[in-house]
């Protein structure tokens, strides 16, 4: 196992052997241990003293099910706090494969722009200035061409991180190629862009593959994941995953009154159901082509979330439509049209950038008046005006909050200047905990309460009651964070926490790799060993219990069809991590 | 008899008794009809749906119907 570590000031790379302390530590544990003792937390995020650092998961690269994800982490230029940002992708297989425990990318490029190559034999910075300014699908195609997917994944940035844009994401390739799984929040794209750095192409022919301690633990822990994942309702072949996609939620949290629309001004949206993941299945099987639901975001998904969705001549319009970039430009911007929708993320893919951030942003800037709600052709004008960086595509660009100052709004849907997903902290208090409370700011994958809050899976708790979720909201973030180091997808958490068979099964694969005895109850203690990192950094980076705040017009607006504020007080917020 | 409002989502849309669809329909109960009794009369097999919103807020099966409410029925689904 190694690091590499690529100086884009001094443009070298170098391989470390991996120390002691580190030698356990997978994915978000690695990349904020990594980020915590590196990167000095008062610097400038775009400065030469951020780093990126991009590690897969413990047990990414085996045949562990659905364990192809990987971290990446920095100072984010966003929130200006830690950043883990989390994505699918063969990528990280290979990475896990060639023994890489991370890659860590430090100082600037004076000149140029750059792309790292990296293989069983090594890693060299080479440059890609013929790359300079070209969007992700065509960034791509151009480095597939020379370095065939059959071996080769990629990572890169789009025109926006190119232009150090508060919202640019990190581009990842599917495992047929699109650059369209994201690393998306917190603006790390931009840091990459500020060293300079375009693209990494990752070769893993002739890998030595993970190397597994105890081969025996490891399969039987993988059975009995596997088994979990297969029977249970949500996760099973022709679940509801598989089936529908995650929009399927559209529907719910619309019948909840917890689908911010317009906004965040209700919580309701009459055009919810044309843009649900029911619809979107019918659209795939009308119209078939390119289309496809149970699309994996990488080999071995046995879930496969994704799907490919296809415009009425089947030709394939973006890979994928999932509930967060369905909602941010649906109901969020009241655009009831898939297709539309579907453009506007195939956009923010080749532009870099995170979908949640670029459409709260897009609905911010309707609210000011800049384009009509529900104006489809104006938003997709505006992502071209982030494209091109014109004055507004770089207010834009800077993400949902500077928009709404930019244009003096006070409803701006943020917290740790992030801008919030899919799910109303006034309907849905759990969800609303953990967009407050998170050191990520706004993020519903740190702490997804929505769990047992609006799909009973795991218990049951009523969204709109204030009590006990904070609690709840510290249980699923303790538990996320220890996902999220181990390189499994979140999704195994709906089988795991109903099925304790497979809670069991996925502590011993990584017992297997790792050769370490954790139990089921070492979840929480690492997960919170990780947030209690997250969250040091940030207080050293400058932040203190006034940053775990809804935004204050949720305080006082109440949302419709329940006409609730967000009524968990600040002195229950701050006991999340006393 | 009441009328209440139903719709029925994800997998439980082919029992739309106007044709697979999660369009709202109106359905006649008499007076003290329970969700169990609505599920019933729609043919939905017992274990196919595993939660039920009333006026958008989660009701228990033996909820009973009023005049005019609407019945939003789910299977088990997740996303994120
Ligand atoms: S369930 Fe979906 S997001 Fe998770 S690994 Fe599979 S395809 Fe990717």
């Amino acid at each position: 196992m190694k690091f590499l570590r690529v100086n884009m000031t001094e443009r070298t790379v170098k391989e470390e052997e991996v120390q002691e302390k580190y030698s356990k530590m997978g994915g978000r544990h690695l990349t904020s241990c990594l980020v915590a003792d590196e990167v000095p937390p008062l610097c400038h995020a775009l400065g030469p003293n951020n780093k990126i650092v991009i590690a897969p998961g413990v047990v990414t690269g085996t045949s562990a099910p659905s364990s192809g994800r990987l971290s990446v982490g920095g100072k984010s230029p966003l929130t200006g706090g830690i950043k883990e940002s989390n994505a699918g992708t063969p990528f990280s297989q290979r990475l896990g494969r060639l023994g890489i425990k991370a890659i860590i990318i430090e100082g600037l490029a004076t000149e140029g722009l750059w792309m790292l190559k990296v293989d069983k034999d090594g890693a060299e910075l080479i440059s890609a200035e013929n790359l300079k300014g070209k969007g992700m699908y065509e960034t791509a195609d151009t480095l597939f061409k020379e370095y065939p997917l059959k071996n080769s994944s990629l990572m890169g940035i789009g025109p926006s991180g190119e232009k150090r844009m508060a919202m640019a994401g990190i581009s990842f390739n599917d495992p047929e190629g699109r650059p369209s799984r994201y690393a998306g929040r917190g603006g790390l794209g931009a840091v990459l862009g500020s060293k300079g750095l375009k693209a990494i192409v990752v070769n893993d022919a002739g890998a030595p593959g993970v190397s597994i301690q105890n081969i025996d633990l490891f399969k039987q822990g993988q059975k009995k994941l596997v088994e979990a994942i297969r029977t249970h309702d949500l996760t099973k072949p022709g679940g509801a995953l598989n089936s529908f996609g995650t929009a399927i939620l559209i529907n719910v949290l619309n019948e909840v009154g917890g689908l911010p629309t317009r906004n965040f001004s209700s919580g309701q949206f009459k055009g919810a159901s044309k843009t649900s993941g029911e619809s979107i299945a019918e659209k795939v099987k009308e119209r078939g082509g390119a289309g496809m639901m149970g699309h994996g975001c990488h080999p071995g998904c046995i879930i496969r979330c994704s799907n490919v969705y296809p415009a009425a001549d089947g030709s394939e319009i973006v890979s994928c439509v999932e509930y967060e970039s369905d909602w941010a430009f649906g109901a969020n911007c009241e655009i009831d049209d898939l297709d539309t929708i579907a453009k506007l993320i195939y956009h923010c893919n080749d532009i870099g950038l995170d979908t949640i951030e670029a459409g709260v942003t897009v609905g911010l800037a309707m609210e000011a008046g800049v384009i009509s709600f529900g104006d489809g052709n104006g938003a997709i004008d505006l992502l071209d005006q982030i494209r091109t960086g014109t004055s507004l595509g770089h207010i834009l660009g800077n993400g949902a909050e500077f928009t709404g100052k930019a244009y003096g709004l006070t409803r701006i849907p943020t917290v740790k200047r992030q801008a919030m997903p899919a799910y109303e902290p006034r309907a849905v208090k759990g969800i609303g905990t953990t967009y407050i409370t998170s050191p990520m700011g706004a993020d519903h994958t740190a702490g997804y309460t929505i769990t047992t809050e609006i799909l009973s899976v795991g218990g049951q708790a009523d969204p709109l009651d204030p009590k006990g979720k904070v609690e709840l909201s510290k249980a699923f973030q303790t538990a996320t964070a220890f996902i999220d180091a181990s390189g499994y997808c979140l999704f195994i958490a709906f089988p795991i926490l109903d099925i304790s068979d497979g809670m069991e099964g996925m502590v011993e694969t990584i017992n297997g790799v790792l050769g370490t005895n954790w139990t089921v109850s070492d979840v929480g203690r690492i997960g919170m060993d990780i947030l209690s990192i997250e969250n040091d950094f940030n207080a050293k980076a400058g932040f203190s219990k006034e940053d775990d705040r809804p935004p204050e017009f949720m305080r006082y607006e109440p949302l419709p069809p329940h006409n609730v504020v967000f009524d968990i007080t600040d002195e229950e917020l701050d006991k999340i991590w006393k | 008899m009441i009328t209440i409002e139903a719709a029925l989502f994800a997998t439980l849309r082919t029992y739309n008794p106007n044709g697979e669809s999660s369009e709202p329909f109106r359905v006649q109960l008499p007076e003290g009809s329970t969700i169990e009794n609505l599920l019933k009369k729609l043919n939905i097999p017992p274990g196919e749906s595993k939660q039920a919103f009333v006026n958008n807020r989660r009701q228990e099966w033996d909820y009973i119907l009023q005049e005019g409410e609407r019945v939003a029925i789910f299977p088990p689904i997740a996303g994120g």
